[in-house]
């Protein structure tokens, strides 16, 4: 809301600001044909340009430079280490007490609070089809085939029996038949109840679960 | 009998986790927002050019100005939602402002060769807005949200210690469930298995009630910068420089209830709370040219490249459960995610490149002269092609071991997101009559369906009409659009089980005004 609005207080501005060219006359239309732009210049605007046109560069180098000596630097002519004003500048730095200008590092930096950078996630198995291998009876090749996934989506339907989905072995039916294998509970790690495993490297703590109600 | 036959068994199925799929139709699959003259014809911009829009569609079109010209366009977005869900239909509404291309066109004709000329453009354009809400409700005796709890527990391969962690792997979903008890391990016939508390209920013949409410918000904001060449009005070319700025919030309440009178079935109910933001910068480019060949005439063509965006995601998830002890009593718990994710919100940082986009068009410009008044009107249509499966995901994690944790979850999403989604064809036409200084416009768009899936139905379609007024350097035009979306929801996913969906009707209102100036 904050980039609208400040977005419309800025546009409204501009558009306020505006002076348009086109107050008198017809107003171009760029879908059809654009006009050369209108452009109001005095002649003192002219005179300025060619003046401008005709200023020696040379003199403007020399102008520069009296202004401010490092313009002199420049000059491939002038070596600047034997300026005498020339004070501890090196690889693109003047000296600074206060600049260092190379990385430094610390070590042994300790995160105190690290953060839970585990992404948000969805069982990304459930968008996929259900697959098998079809062979050829002559040339004995087997090629992949996916079946549509099927689809719930009336408590009527009688045909859908509620059941967990696996796929057969079977030569000719690839139906599903019921089965709990997998929602088996068979964690493959064996952490503590002291120290869970970190998503992000770092051992957290472990959180204890309440009691069953009786 | 045939010639082939079925053997052998079932392709080992993906047991990793990462970013959802449903992300990367976000940031591709929506209408195009552009001025109210351009909104006014369908949206079609691929060769017309002489707007601003053109920025964000071909560059190319800019190089018609010689002139130049400020622009605001301010908007206001009604939605009207309607959702069936198991049979059950749900309404909701949602209205907000909204704002088009809003920027400024600098042309400028070439001293040494009058006959050329070149434009330099700077816009802003909220390309998508994500205020929406959407809410259904209905009974389910098939399948209970639980479960997805339950499946992605028993897949992972942790323990309940594992998970029950202040650095949890599954600390906004398996984690809240193990610790009110929505999911728990139960020994069935001798075996552990991981259940979900309304699974009784379902395998009992009754129905848990559910209810899904989903607000959301932000946009992606797109500022744009463009410059196109102008060689004697025959042949244009552009390119421009886009900047998205991403701000996506999501708000997710889903509450499962026992629909019996039964004190002992172990189920009363859950209420699952979800919040993330997304916050996000990218980079593209849009190359386009356009080409007259002969007087009146010009075709168009564009290219985007995909959109390159770092983003940091922010989530919290909040769970009450209220199970049924053996007594009958009621066992209340509540658990917020940030007690697994070191008392803090989950921080996620990763990289999403949309897909690249080309648009061929052609127009018909009636007296492209300069005398306003024989200026007569014009059409123009837009062919698009959107390759909505070219989405892909990267971990941009800060620390080396987070990349390569994360790095086979989002392989895994990619190849999902190739096998889920499809390129989609957009079309758009759309015309405009010419009154001296008044205009009317009237204009139709399609976006086509961006799953593979032929079960789902999904499409966007648009109708619109305006009016504008252009004298004295000023111009103002008002547009209506009337725009229908249909689209599927699933309040959750299974692996093991048929999956149920909700079908989507959305009817948007959008009402656009453009005032800008000439210099």
């Amino acid at each position: 809301m904050n980039i609208k609005t400040l977005l419309f207080v800025c546009s409204a501005a501009a558009i306020t600001s505006c002076s348009t060219a086109y107050r008198s006359g017809q107003t171009p239309d760029d879908v059809y044909y654009s006009p050369k732009r209108v452009i109001e210049e005095d002649s003192h605007q002219e005179r300025n340009k060619e003046n401008v046109k005709k200023e020696n560069l040379e003199d403007r180098e020399v102008r520069m430079a009296v202004y401010d000596r490092r313009w002199r630097d420049f000059d491939d002519d002038y070596n600047y280490r034997y300026d005498p004003y020339h004070y501890g500048y090196s690889y693109g730095y003047y000296y600074n007490p206060y600049y260092c200008h190379y990385p430094v590092y610390f070590n042994n930096i300790v995160i105190i609070n690290p953060k839970n950078t585990v992404p948000r996630m969805t069982n990304l198995g459930s968008y996929n089809n259900p697959s098998y291998i079809v062979s050829s009876v002559k040339t004995g090749n087997g090629s992949w085939i996916n079946n549509p996934r099927p689809y719930n989506n009336s408590n009527n339907n009688s045909s859908m029996i509620r059941r967990i989905l696996t796929t057969t072995n079977s030569s000719n039916n690839n139906s599903y038949t019921p089965s709990n294998n997998s929602r088996s509970y068979t964690p493959s790690s064996s952490s503590s109840s002291n120290s869970g495993s970190s998503s992000s490297g770092s051992s957290g703590r472990s959180v204890s679960r309440p009691g069953r109600g009786n | 009998m045939q010639k082939i036959i079925l053997i052998i068994c079932m392709l080992i199925s993906v047991s990793v986790y990462a970013q959802v799929p449903e992300d990367a139709l976000r940031y591709s699959w929506f209408s195009q927002n552009g001025t109210a003259r351009n909104m006014a014809i369908g949206g079609a911009m691929g060769s017309l050019g002489g707007d601003i829009t053109a920025t964000f569609i071909n560059p190319a079109g800019i190089g018609f100005y010689k002139t130049g010209e400020v622009v605001i366009t301010p908007s206001f977005l009604l939605n009207d939602n309607k959702a069936n869900y198991r049979d059950n239909i749900t309404s909701g509404k949602k209205n907000g402002f909204n704002f088009g291309p809003t920027g400024i066109i600098l042309g400028s004709v070439s001293r040494r060769r009058p006959e050329n000329s070149s434009a330099f453009s700077f816009a802003i354009n909220q390309s998508a807005n994500f205020n929406n809400t959407i809410r259904y409700n209905a009974l389910n005796n098939y399948s209970s949200f639980s479960e997805q709890f339950a499946e992605e527990f028993a897949k992972s391969g942790y323990n309940i210690n594992d998970a029950l962690n202040t650095l949890s792997p599954l600390p906004y979903s398996s984690a809240l469930g193990l610790y009110t008890y929505l999911i728990d391990t139960v020994t069935i016939n001798g075996e552990t298995v991981v259940r979900g508390a309304p699974e009784y209920l379902l395998d009992s013949g009754m129905a848990v009630r559910q209810d899904m409410y989903k607000k959301t918000g932000g946009g992606l904001y797109d500022f744009s910068f463009a410059f196109a060449g102008n060689n004697k009005d025959k042949f244009l070319w552009g390119i421009s420089l886009g900047v998205p700025l991403v701000h996506y919030s999501s708000n997710t309440t889903f509450t499962e209830s026992d629909t019996s009178t039964n004190a002992f079935n172990r189920f009363e109910s859950f209420t699952y709370h979800d919040e993330f933001i997304s916050n996000g910068i990218g980079f593209n480019l849009k190359l386009g040219a356009i080409f007259k060949p002969a007087e009146y005439f010009r075709l168009g063509l564009a290219v985007h490249t995909p959109t390159y965006m770092v983003l940091t995601e922010t989530r919290t998830s909040n769970l009450t459960t209220n199970t049924e002890t053996p007594t009958g009593a009621v066992q209340s718990l509540s658990i917020s995610s940030r007690e697994f994710t070191n008392n803090q919100e989950g921080e996620t940082h990763y990289t999403q490149t949309s897909p690249w986009k080309a648009i061929l068009s052609a127009s018909y410009v009636f007296r492209e002269i300069e005398n306003v008044k024989k200026q007569r009107g014009f059409i123009t249509a837009d062919i698009e092609y959107v390759h909505h499966r070219g989405t892909r995901f990267r971990s941009d994690a800060e620390e080396q071991v987070d990349r390569d944790r994360d790095k086979p979850y989002y392989k895994a999403l990619n190849n999902v997101v190739k096998d889920t989604y499809k390129g989609a064809f957009n079309f758009k036409v759309g015309g405009e009559l010419k009154f001296n200084t008044i205009m009317g416009r009237l204009g139709f768009a399609y976006y086509g369906k961006p799953y593979k899936d032929d079960e789902f139905k999904a499409n966007q379609m648009l109708l619109s009409g305006g009016l504008g007024y252009r004298n004295k350097g000023f111009f103002i035009d008002v547009t209506y659009v009337h725009k229908i979306i249909k689209d599927v929801s699933f309040p959750y996913r299974l692996e093991d089980r048929a999956n149920t969906f909700a079908t989507l009707k959305q009817k948007q209102g959008n009402i656009v005004a453009t005032v800008g100036f000439k210099f």
